[in-house]
């Protein structure tokens, strides 16, 4: 494994400890880091991450149709915890820093939805976000891509989730629609990501940490983000017996036979665990992924910070050729500890995001298993 | 009108081909697991054909392995005429690319429509009368319209699909998107409308299966063919479980039929499974009566 070492002055702060950073060959996989302002940015990229990516503010419908983009920002819901607050201007300032530190910007507008009353305004977005100089624009929707091609788009594509790309014939079929990076659905086992890195032609990129989902994205109808004001009654309930707030997957529900509608017990039945893959970064490398995303634009800046670091350092790790397993166990029990300062400060029990078992990628069943072992479902009475 | 049963378990095949539905539709929506074997589909298809129905083969959102077992079942359908296949993965539509006998029709899985949320169809009421919601409804209002829409109501997708040779989709039986799907009829497209239960969302991490504490996918034993599960939460939500989806349930009318029919819609599925306890020829048989 070839490695080339270069200092890097990202920041002042970098400047005065004179930090270096591993730059690592084509073959390692670059870390994509969430932003939602270019403070954000700044962190991130001093942390390390290669590419950035995040939306940018919509106008009229655009912006009250929220799917999947986060809560949007009525009802009480803080206003920074929207993922799309970025302005065309600031956006201007993100894309200048970043490129200033070789880092690309990636636009989202991965909606898996179009509609020909939102044709314009999508155009009419996506426009003046590459006027601004983004780098690549994440699309999840045929609809979406057709304009993109409509309007002449130079920069390249990045086929989103949302397409829900399983097997190699899908990822053929995103490749020929003109897509140079495709990012695979969340719920493939290393071996399955492993065959189609190598069998495609296109970059394969997947998800490595942030609030993993259960469910199947582009499938999933459960997280319309402003219209969580509906579960107000529910998501309280909730709040008060875990401490914190989750989405409606993770609730416990009370779950009956559905033929003679006798209780069987209380489980939080939709949790499938998935937040993160530390342990199995290096399984990815092996595997050829071309990036490691990381989740959660609307997540606090240190969060971002913190995990993008994280991943900095054990990629950084595997690339000095120190993969011996006991020391990559020991550095993996190390970083595991970093990103539990951020958790257990912030978000409570979330502290078991790291463990092992509830990493991303492994296989579908077993892990479910064990968690379904350590946590039997209570029995009605 | 034509009433289609679908079903991915062969004796519940041997009970459809003997109703009075119009066609028969085999094989999951779902679940790679549960994909027919290919003397299975053999099967099926031989009890359609006696029974004078249409056949139609639904595969469901596939990994590498299961794209064999499907290519497998294609080989056999493809020298059997017009037959329709229902994709719920863009990989398989495009190894249908070197089937050219037969007709690929969007699943659910390909066609997006944020209707399935069950939050949107809790009316304002169960909102309260809470002012910070007067700014939200107005701007709710704006693009109520599109939450009733789906992704393909725009022109350019449904060219883009048709190029690929489909011609038609399935939808779901969700009154407040009724008025849109004409424009999707407009436009050339068979409309095929799911009965009773509306996909909420659905997983590969199998929930049923976690629950009852499978070992693994491949040595599954489908309790999801007998079994399903209502979940409810204190705060006012119900939902079932069945396999790896999660449903919430709609009650069709006649009238919404004739509704449908009206706007152009001609096809309507039956979908055999153990929460709505449509398990044999005489349930089918009553409820293609009812909905007549």
């Amino acid at each position: 494994m070839e490695i080339t070492v270069r200092a890097c002055l990202y920041d002042l702060e970098a400047y005065q400890t004179l930090k270096v950073k591993v730059k690592m060959t084509e073959s390692m996989p670059k870390i994509l880091s969430p932003i939602n302002s270019l403070e954000d940015a700044t962190r991130v990229i001093s942390a390390g991450a290669d590419e950035v990516y995040c939306g940018a503010k919509m106008s009229g419908k655009l912006k009250n149709f929220v799917l999947y983009r986060g809560p949007g920002t009525p009802l009480g819901i803080r206003k920074e915890r929207s993922a799309q607050r970025i302005t065309y201007d600031e956006l201007g300032r993100i894309v200048d820093y970043a490129h200033g530190h070789g880092v690309k910007v990636i636009l989202v507008v991965n909606e898996p939805f179009m509609s020909e009353e939102l044709e314009e305004e999508m155009r009419g977005h996506i426009g003046p976000c590459l006027d601004e100089g983004v780098d690549a624009l994440i699309i999840g929707d045929i609809g979406t891509l057709l304009i993109a091609k409509d309007m002449g788009v130079k920069v390249p594509l990045y086929a989103s989730t949302y397409f829900i790309s399983t097997n190699r014939e899908a990822v053929d079929f995103l490749r020929k629609l003109g897509f140079s990076r495709i990012i695979l659905d969340r719920h493939l086992t290393i071996n399955e990501i492993s065959d189609i890195v190598k069998h495609s032609k296109v970059d394969i990129e997947v998800f490595c940490h942030g609030p993993g989902c259960s469910n199947i994205n582009g499938n999933c109808y459960l997280y319309h983000g402003h219209l969580y004001y509906h579960l107000k009654r529910a998501w309280e309930e909730e709040k008060t017996k875990l401490k914190r707030s989750v989405p409606p997957c993770m609730f416990t529900f009370e779950v009956y036979d559905a033929d003679r509608l006798t209780k069987i017990g209380k489980a939080p039945i939709l949790d499938a665990h998935t937040y993160c893959s530390l342990c199995n970064v290096w399984a990815l490398v092996q595997a050829g992924v071309h990036g490691l995303k990381i989740v959660g634009r609307e997540h606090g800046t240190e969060h971002k910070e913190t995990e993008t670091r994280v991943y900095r350092k054990i990629l950084d790790f595997i690339a000095r050729g120190q993969v011996r397993p006991k020391k990559l166990r020991k550095r993996i029990s190390l970083l595991r500890k970093e990103l539990d300062t951020i958790y257990s400060a912030g978000m409570g029990g979330m502290r078991r995001l790291c463990e092992e078992k509830h990493c991303y990628y492994s296989p579908l069943f077993e892990r479910s298993v064990r968690y379904h072992k350590r946590f039997p479902i209570q029995k009605a009475k | 009108m034509k009433f289609i049963v679908q079903t991915d378990n062969l004796s519940m095949i041997k009970e459809a081909a003997g109703s009075d539905c119009d066609g028969l539709r085999f094989g999951p929506e779902f679940c790679e697991w549960k994909i027919p074997s290919l003397s299975e589909l053999e099967k099926a298809y031989e009890l359609a054909s006696e029974g004078g129905k249409d056949f139609t083969y639904v595969t469901p959102r596939v990994s590498e392995g299961s794209l064999k077992k499907i290519r497998e079942n294609l080989d056999f359908l493809n020298g059997k005429g017009k037959i329709e296949i229902v994709i719920n993965d863009l990989g398989v539509l495009n190894i249908l690319g070197s089937y050219p006998e037969l007709r690929p029709h969007l699943g659910r899985e390909l066609v997006y429509a944020p209707a399935r949320c069950p939050w949107l169809s809790m009316g304002s009421r169960e909102l309260g009368r809470n002012p910070l919601l007067i700014s939200w409804k107005i701007r709710m209002r704006n693009v109520e319209k599109l939450y009733s829409q789906t992704s393909l109501n725009y022109a350019p997708t449904i060219r883009f699909f048709k190029g690929y040779g489909v011609q038609g989709i399935d939808v779901d039986w969700i009154d407040r998107c009724f008025p849109y799907y004409v424009f999707l009829v407009k436009n050339g497209l068979n409309l095929s409308v799911y009965l009773h239960m509306v996909p909420v969302t659905l997983t590969r991490k199998c929930h049923t299966a976690r629950f009852l504490g499978e070992r693994a996918p491949e040595s599954c034993t489908k309790p999801c063919d007998t079994r399903a599960f209502l979940l409810k939460h204190e705060g006012g939500l119900e939902f079932f479980l069945h396999g790896n989806v999660v449903f919430r349930p709609v009650q069709p009318t006649q009238g919404d039929t004739r509704r449908l029919v009206k706007s152009g819609v001609t096809e309507f599925v039956v979908a055999m499974n153990p929460i709505m306890k449509i398990s044999s020829q005489q349930k089918i048989d009553e409820l293609i009566r009812r909905m007549r």
